[in-house]
């Protein structure tokens, strides 16, 4: 709790000095994780890891890149590693590097732009024990609701956002999808799902139609000024 | 007389613990505020710079040093804003010379050995290097991510 709301009164101080049309809020969140040394020497070694190119191949060796992903997001504490991946943005140069943070053309997106089905996705993640608790995790402290006013069934005090960012380098890693908004989504589709369409569909939309998430990621970067009683509300 | 020379014995003492461990007092204190200075300024947001100049003979000993820099200003053609802790290293190394070294000098003032070509360079004492380093990866301006290979040193020790 007390970490959180130190986090937010952190970002909101931030935002207000900062002139949002010149700073770009992303860069900064880099620059501040380059201060702080354990931060900015996990982030070189993710980025290593994931634009390596694995020996014989033109491809990154992508679970080297999930491990070294994973590591930055367990070691680096939250003011710095949640900063740099939900920074705020306002237009799209600030959009194009948030989207660009996890390098997503090793950890999300396939060479060849294939994506497998959402339900087999999630299968193979089911049966990896670390995925499988990530899983569980996103599904149990990001679950939407109409009846609450933050959105979500928990009012889970920042854990929605944690359990988002622990799938981050699991076999179901979410990002951006555009420069231009802060959509998210799983890297998945759900053609040749034959009877279980809906529960794909399901599944698909706890990321890209998810108040509860999404509420999580702009009131963590302070954006969602006109609705700030519900980010109260939520979390910090 | 016996109490007269276990007092001079006493002062003895007292100016060997003045001008030796009052060496010794300064150098933990001096570690502790860099090591507290290093704490502070990593969870601070405010410090530009964390060069150390040296103050005195004890700071230029050969040490591992930071700075902050931006990427562009490395000068190796990169276009990126973002910030990097370059970690070099830099001071004095005792000068013990050996043998060789004193050899080497002689022979040398005297001719026998030729005086360096420009460019070349003698170094007759032991010198502050890198023992390894460190790689780096950044995002540019037009999004791309690079990495430095071996930018930053991650140890130093008195070579030679």
């Amino acid at each position: 709790f007390l970490v959180h709301s130190s986090v937010y009164k952190l970002l909101s101080a931030s935002l207000t000095t900062a002139s949002f049309s010149l700073l770009n809020q992303c860069l900064k969140a880099a620059q501040d994780c380059g201060l702080y040394e354990k931060c900015g020497s996990l982030r070189s070694e993710y980025v290593l890891a994931c634009t390596k190119r694995a020996p014989g191949s033109h491809r990154c060796n992508q679970h080297k890149c999930y491990r070294a992903l994973r590591r930055f997001l367990e070691r680096v504490p939250e003011e710095y590693s949640l900063g740099v991946l939900f920074c705020p943005c306002t237009n799209t140069l600030c959009g194009e590097r948030r989207r660009k943070t996890i390098v997503p053309s090793c950890s999300y997106q396939d060479m060849e732009g294939l994506q497998p089905n959402c339900l087999h996705q999630q299968s193979f993640c089911r049966r990896d024990d670390l995925c499988r608790s990530r899983l569980a995790d996103f599904l149990n402290n990001c679950q939407p609701s109409h009846l609450t006013a933050s959105g979500c069934l928990k009012d889970s005090a920042g854990l929605c956002l944690r359990a988002y960012a622990g799938l981050i380098g699991t076999i179901m890693t979410p990002n951006y999808i555009s420069n231009s908004s802060a959509d998210v989504s799983l890297w998945c589709t759900c053609e040749g799902s034959g009877n279980q369409w809906q529960e794909c569909q399901r599944l698909q939309r706890l990321f890209t139609h998810n108040a509860c998430l999404q509420t999580h990621i702009l009131c963590f970067s302070g954006m969602q000024m006109q609705i700030s009683n519900r980010c109260q509300k939520c979390c910090y | 007389s016996a109490a007269m020379r276990s007092l001079l014995k006493l002062l003895l003492i007292l100016s060997c613990i003045y001008t030796g461990d009052g060496h010794w007092l300064r150098l933990l204190t001096g570690r502790q505020t860099e090591d507290g200075q290093r704490e502070a300024s990593g969870k601070q947001r405010e410090i530009p710079v964390r060069a150390r100049l040296p103050r005195s003979t004890l700071d230029s000993q050969c040490e591992l040093r930071s700075i902050l820099l931006k990427v562009r200003d490395l000068e190796l053609g990169y276009d990126s804003d973002e910030t990097v802790l370059f970690k070099y290293c830099s001071g004095t190394c005792p000068h013990v010379r050996s043998n060789h070294d004193l050899s080497l000098n002689n022979l040398l003032l005297s001719g026998v050995i030729p005086q360096p070509v420009p460019g070349g360079q003698w170094h007759s004492s032991p010198c502050c290097r890198p023992t390894h380093h460190e790689d780096m990866a950044f995002l540019d301006n037009s999004h791309c991510w690079h990495k430095v290979e071996k930018l930053s040193a991650a140890g130093c020790t008195c070579m030679g």
